[in-house]
């Protein structure tokens, strides 16, 4: 039971998702009967923007990773929305416009050519184009023989998952170029240390022990701020932007925890029961304010207080001045993501259906779409009224493009294969669902969502994508019109 | 056969002849790419040569489909790549039963290259059971949505090709009880590497030349122009009395067949066969060429699948890409003198093909010039140009180069015909 | 009637969700008779058309071509028993040559396996000649065998009807549909137009159904008219009969012979109805 629940859950998450994709599909079919191709990779436009963007605030602001305030998400949205939003109005007007009378196929050729050249665009590798902040620390660097190191003059804080460089800077100011046994000359050597607080008087390691110096320079380390344009196809991972946390997590136990205590326990000061097969765990917060979490292995069984309940990771040095949480971890996770993307995705679908079915710009989107000529004929500014469709379509799959790379941050994986991929799985939940109907595309989202989950969990994982490209086989031979879609009759 | 044929019908050898002429010419032309186009270009031109005859294969064919029948595939890599998996599995596993080693054997026309036609055959065939498979949903499904369908086939193929199980390497592990056909062993996600390389100029530029002289006898046939009349009017080819449904069906089967064959030939030309070949990505490869050179112009996709296939290699070398700027400036003030000085039809045609073909050319040198200048690997903007190239086409020349007609229509100068003139008291159109 | 019928249509009908576009039609057509279907716009005289050609299945009643039950049939197969068609907004296969677009529908009376096609088989070689001939022939009997090289979206409108008629007789129809073959045409064009159809008639000794909207070319050619009004027919008979029928002129000429309005609204039909 738990097992279908958790698996609800996920095809509820993806389901909103495909969802939110599957509405650009319908609603340009809807007004000018063409599959925009492209529309899957405005979506993987929106995720990469939000990579790009999020790396970035998170170096400029320098926060540690999972602790970014909840305003930055937001503003990573509306950079992944409104990116998207100008590249979907570029594409309408440079390639879909002038085609606006050509038979549907070249329509469509041009879809796949847009597509194309989304994809292939954003593999092409221009390397870092991003800047350095101005020096965070110097320090002396070490006389030889120990040149791959420096020393800090200041207290240093190297935040995880951020790159640090340094450059020479000769007792004239000016910066030395270090040439590398190889013959490659540069200007900056990576720090290579683990991330933590370094007081001052610390050293730091260099990425090259070999560099040559004179003696006497200064080394000022300053923090990367990254910057790659756009998609790359090295694997990176998204910045969190939320805490990973599950929201329905019980507290059974917290206190000051004795500081005397032996490695590897905990003293506990409420009686608790660890239940069999479920997981538990102990936060740590510390002095300091770091959240430290600490998996419990203890046996199932009945803990009065005072008891001592076994955590290997703890120490005792990590005791002073802390308090504890002891957790235990739902059955069901309902991870604070899923929440996000969920809450986000219903916000974005109440907002379209009320600019569509009860707005002024909506009924002439409406009336587009039955036929665009009667349209233009009733004053409605017809191409206004597609870019529009165009815009909102495009908005909607950069947020869930945003909404994607929260849920699933690594993308380690070349952009077209399993990013694309997942555009057309919800052009397919849009063809189930009845191509121009927009609720049938929300319906054919949570379908199709509903059957890769499902079938992945109780068939055969590997195979998901078969499951969704079958579906959409016999959807189409069974009711080519979708399950909501209206039958078209051709006129003769 | 024939001898019921009525009276007008010549001799039975001619007709034998009609049939086997293509063939001999084909495989002359075959020899004459192998011992003697081949060994004047060397080795790395020959490599590039063996891709472009499978390109022109796939190309053609797709053509039969996308071009002739106006239905819209783009799940050819699919089609290729089992052909190319049915064609391996027979030389690897059969090699290494019948000769212990799944390594090459033979020569030149040896009894290794003969298993690889016979697989590519039996591959094609299994493509064309496939392509009767997906033809069936094109009966009901028209345009985008049969797009869709055809794509989702590749990407299914795609799936399964890499859930196959690890590449077996020793002839004991066949016999061994570890060893089982389920899934079968076919290198998963790895690919299925270490082929044989049989593929040789003799057998690619045979089956292009075979593909392409069926092309046309299809094409110029009642069956053809019942192909053609699908993608002009499906209602009105029906009330015609064309079975559209058995015609779309037929043009998946045949193209089907011909990009299981080329899949053979891929699988054997020293690359590693990988699940990613059936993607869609590989299809839109194709797709670009048929487009380009003219929906239902044999001739354009020819030309569109030698340049296309050719390019890559170029963008490669951009100092030789540069190097050509002078003969394609020469070609391009040649061509536009002749397609405006000359008087003959022929002529301002070949003029006019100078010119298209030297701007072309006068384009991708200055790219080159460009790549050599900013130190560039132009190579990884071969994609770029290409949808950039598909775009532009499609809003200026919608057709393709050649539409759908044959480079020689364009020579081939029409008696006078009168233009239609208007009948008495003129026409309200 | 004595004469053997041709076309036997009994009571067909369809309805489009709930509306009713052609209900309980009946025809009976002789062999070598010209017929005409008429009625006011919206009357239902395609759609008709559409049911006998099967590209709409009927949903009631039955139909029969020479004896062979056609209702339910496939349009190609139609085609094939002998009922050939023409289009009101013309569908020829434009982007094709004149000539090809005759010798397409010269392919249900000669097929060849894919085979036979690809080894140029002698029995293919005879056939294609035989349609070449055939189609070359039926182009100059319309006076288009000049343009057979030419695109068929080339073409001046009224070749353009021409070579609609002359590839539906290459299907060497027993009853050949002719759907508004006037449209658009001056009235000179018109008379030519009644000639030329006649001739065909005597000519190839072809059945013709004829469906027009223009009540002149009808009275003129057909022997014997059938009047659809809002998916029924109200009137069958010969020219002089339906004209002076009551319920025709009601439906259909009211406004044309200056009778007064009816004080209800006027079927749909009539305000459109061409003068």
């Amino acid at each position: 039971m738990a097992d279908f629940l958790q698996i609800l859950l996920t095809a509820v998450t993806l389901g909103s998702l495909y969802a939110l994709i599957s509405l650009g599909y319908t609603m340009v079919y809807g007004i000018l009967k063409f599959i925009n191709f492209a529309h899957s990779d405005v979506f993987v436009l929106g995720a990469w923007v939000s990579f790009t963007v999020a790396t970035w605030l998170v170096a400029a602001i320098n926060i540690e990773p999972g602790k970014a305030p909840w305003w930055l998400g937001v503003l990573v949205l509306i950079a992944a929305m409104s990116t998207c939003g100008i590249i979907g109005f570029l594409i309408e007007r440079l390639a879909y416009k002038p085609l606006r009378k050509a038979p549907r196929l070249n329509v469509l050729i041009t879809a796949i050519g847009v597509s194309l050249l989304l994809q292939n665009f954003g593999q092409l590798q221009f390397g870092d184009l991003g800047g350095k902040t101005s020096p965070v620390a110097t320090g002396p660097i070490e006389p030889a023989p120990r040149v791959g190191q420096i020393t800090l003059a200041q207290p240093l804080r190297l935040v995880d998952q951020q790159s640090y460089v340094a450059v020479a800077r000769r007792p004239d100011g000016s910066v030395h170029t270090f040439k590398s046994p190889d013959g490659e000359e540069r200007r900056e050597v990576r720090i290579v240390a683990p991330s933590g607080p370094y007081k001052a008087g610390e050293t730091l390691g260099l990425g090259d022990p070999f560099i040559d110096v004179a003696g006497g320079e200064t080394f000022e380390v300053s923090r990367v701020l990254p910057l790659r344009l756009p998609f790359g196809s090295r694997p990176q991972r998204m910045p969190s932007v939320l805490p990973d946390r599950a929201i329905n997590e019980s507290t059974l136990a917290r206190g000051t925890p004795a500081v005397s205590e032996l490695p590897g326990n905990i003293v506990l000061n409420t009686p608790v029961t660890i239940e069999p097969n479920r997981q538990y765990r102990v936060d740590l917060i510390k002095a300091n304010g770091e959240r430290e979490p600490l998996t419990v292995i203890d046996e199932p069984g009945d803990f009065p207080t005072g008891d001592l309940m076994v955590v290997p990771l703890v120490e005792p040095e990590m005791l002073a001045g802390a308090t504890y949480k002891l957790i235990r971890s739902p059955q069901v996770r309902i991870q604070l993501v899923d929440v996000a993307i969920v809450a986000s995705a219903v916000l974005l679908l109440i907002a379209l259906d009320i600019l569509v079915f009860r707005s002024k710009l909506g009924t002439a989107m409406r009336a587009v779409s039955f036929n665009f000529e009667t349209a233009s004929l009733m004053g409605i500014p017809v191409d206004r009224v597609i870019s529009f469709t165009f815009v909102t379509g495009a908005v909607l799959a950069g947020g869930a493009g945003f909404l994607n790379a929260l849920k699933y941050p690594g993308l380690n994986i070349p952009a077209h294969e399993g990013w694309v991929l997942l555009g057309l799985k919800a052009f397919v939940a849009a063809v189930v669902g009845g191509i121009g109907n927009l609720r049938g595309a929300v319906l054919g989202g949570f379908l199709i969502a509903m059957i890769e989950a499902f079938g992945s969990f109780y068939i055969n994982p590997a195979l998901a994508d078969v499951y969704v490209f079958s579906i959409l086989i016999i959807v189409l031979l069974v009711k080519p019109t979708g399950l909501l879609g209206s039958p078209v009759r051709e006129k003769v | 056969m024939d001898a019921a044929a009525p009276s007008l019908s010549p001799s039975r050898a001619a007709g034998f002849a009609r049939g086997v002429w293509p063939l001999l010419a084909a495989a002359g032309f075959g020899l004459a790419m192998q011992f003697w186009v081949g060994p004047a270009a060397g080795p790395f031109p020959t490599t590039v040569m063996m891709q472009v005859g499978i390109a022109i294969i796939l190309a053609v064919s797709l053509n039969i489909v996308n071009g002739f029948t106006g239905q819209f595939s783009i799940g050819h890599a699919g089609f290729m790549a089992v052909g190319g998996y049915v064609a391996a599995t027979c030389t690897f596993y059969g090699g290494m039963i019948q000769w212990e080693s799944p390594g090459r054997y033979g020569g030149f026309l040896g009894l290794g290259e003969w298993l690889m036609v016979a697989g590519s055959l039996l591959g094609g065939g299994f493509a064309a059971g496939l392509g009767y498979v997906v033809g069936l949903p094109s009966l009901r499904l028209r345009g985008d949505y049969l797009a869709i369908v055809t794509l989702g086939f590749g990407e299914i193929v795609r799936v399964l090709l890499q859930r196959t199980g690890k590449q077996l390497f020793v002839k004991a592990d066949l016999g061994t009880d570890d060893f089982k056909v389920w899934p079968p062993p076919l290198g998963g996600a790895q690919g299925f590497k270490e082929l044989p390389t049989y593929t040789n100029m003799f057998w690619v530029w045979l089956f292009a030349a075979i593909t392409i002289f069926a092309a046309y006898r299809i094409k110029t046939s009642s069956t053809g122009r019942a192909f053609l009349s699908i993608r002009e009017d499906e209602i009105a080819a029906r009330a015609m009395g064309i079975d559209i449904a058995k015609y779309k069906v037929r043009a998946f089967v045949v193209a089907a067949f011909f990009a299981g064959v080329a899949g053979g030939l891929y699988g054997h030309s020293g690359v590693n066969m990988a699940p990613g070949d059936a993607g869609f990505q590989r299809s839109f490869e194709f797709v670009i060429m048929v487009v380009l050179g003219g929906m239902g112009s044999i001739s354009g996709v020819t030309l569109a699948a030698i340049v296309l296939g050719a390019l890559p290699e170029l963008l490669r070398n951009p100092n030789a890409l540069g190097a050509a700027w002078p003969y394609a400036l020469g070609a391009v003030v040649l061509g536009y003198a002749a397609s405006k000085l000359l008087r003959k039809r022929w002529m301002t045609t070949l003029g006019t093909f100078l010119l298209v073909g030297g701007s072309v050319a006068l384009g991708l040198a200055i790219f080159g010039k460009i790549g050599v200048w900013m130190k560039a690997d132009l190579s990884q903007y071969r994609m770029v140009l290409y949808s950039l190239l598909l775009i532009l086409v499609m809003i200026f020349r919608p057709k393709g180069l050649f539409g759908v007609h044959e480079v020689w229509d364009f020579f081939r100068s029409r008696e006078a015909t009168p233009p239609p003139k208007l009948e008495a008291g003129g026409m309200t159109p | 009637m004595i004469t053997r019928s041709l076309l036997d249509a009994r009571g067909i009908g369809i309805s489009f969700g709930g509306l009713k576009a052609v209900q309980d039609f009946t025809l009976r057509i002789p062999v070598g008779g010209l017929y005409g279907l008429i009625g006011p716009n919206g009357a239902g005289k395609t759609t008709a058309f559409n049911l006998l050609t099967g590209v709409y299945q009927t949903q009631t009643g039955t139909a029969s071509l020479d004896g062979r039950r056609i209702d339910g049939l496939k349009p190609h197969e139609i085609a094939e028993a002998g009922l050939s068609r023409t289009f009101q907004n013309i569908r020829l296969f434009g982007e094709l040559s004149v000539l090809d677009n005759v010798l397409i529908a010269c392919h249900v009376r000669g097929r060849h396996s894919l085979v036979q096609t690809l080894r140029r088989s002698g029995h293919h070689v005879a056939q294609e000649r035989a349609s070449i001939i055939k189609a070359r022939h039926l182009l100059s009997i319309f006076g288009l065998n000049r343009y057979e090289h030419e695109q068929a979206k080339a073409l001046a409108y009224g070749d353009q009807r021409r070579l609609e008629i002359c590839r539906a007789m290459a299907t060497e129809p027993k009853l050949l549909l002719l759907d508004e073959p006037a449209a658009g045409m001056n009235p000179q064009e018109k008379k030519d137009l009644a000639a030329s159809i006649r001739s065909i008639r005597n000519d190839f000794g072809l059945t013709i159904l004829l469906l027009e909207h223009d009540m002149g070319l009808v009275m003129d050619t057909c022997e014997r008219i059938t009047v659809l009004d809002h998916g029924e027919t109200i009137a069958q008979g010969t020219p002089p009969e339906v004209q002076s029928n009551p319920k025709v002129i009601e439906a259909y000429l009211g406004e044309v012979e200056d009778e007064p309005p009816q004080p209800t609204q006027p079927p749909p039909g009539a305000a459109a109805c061409p003068s």
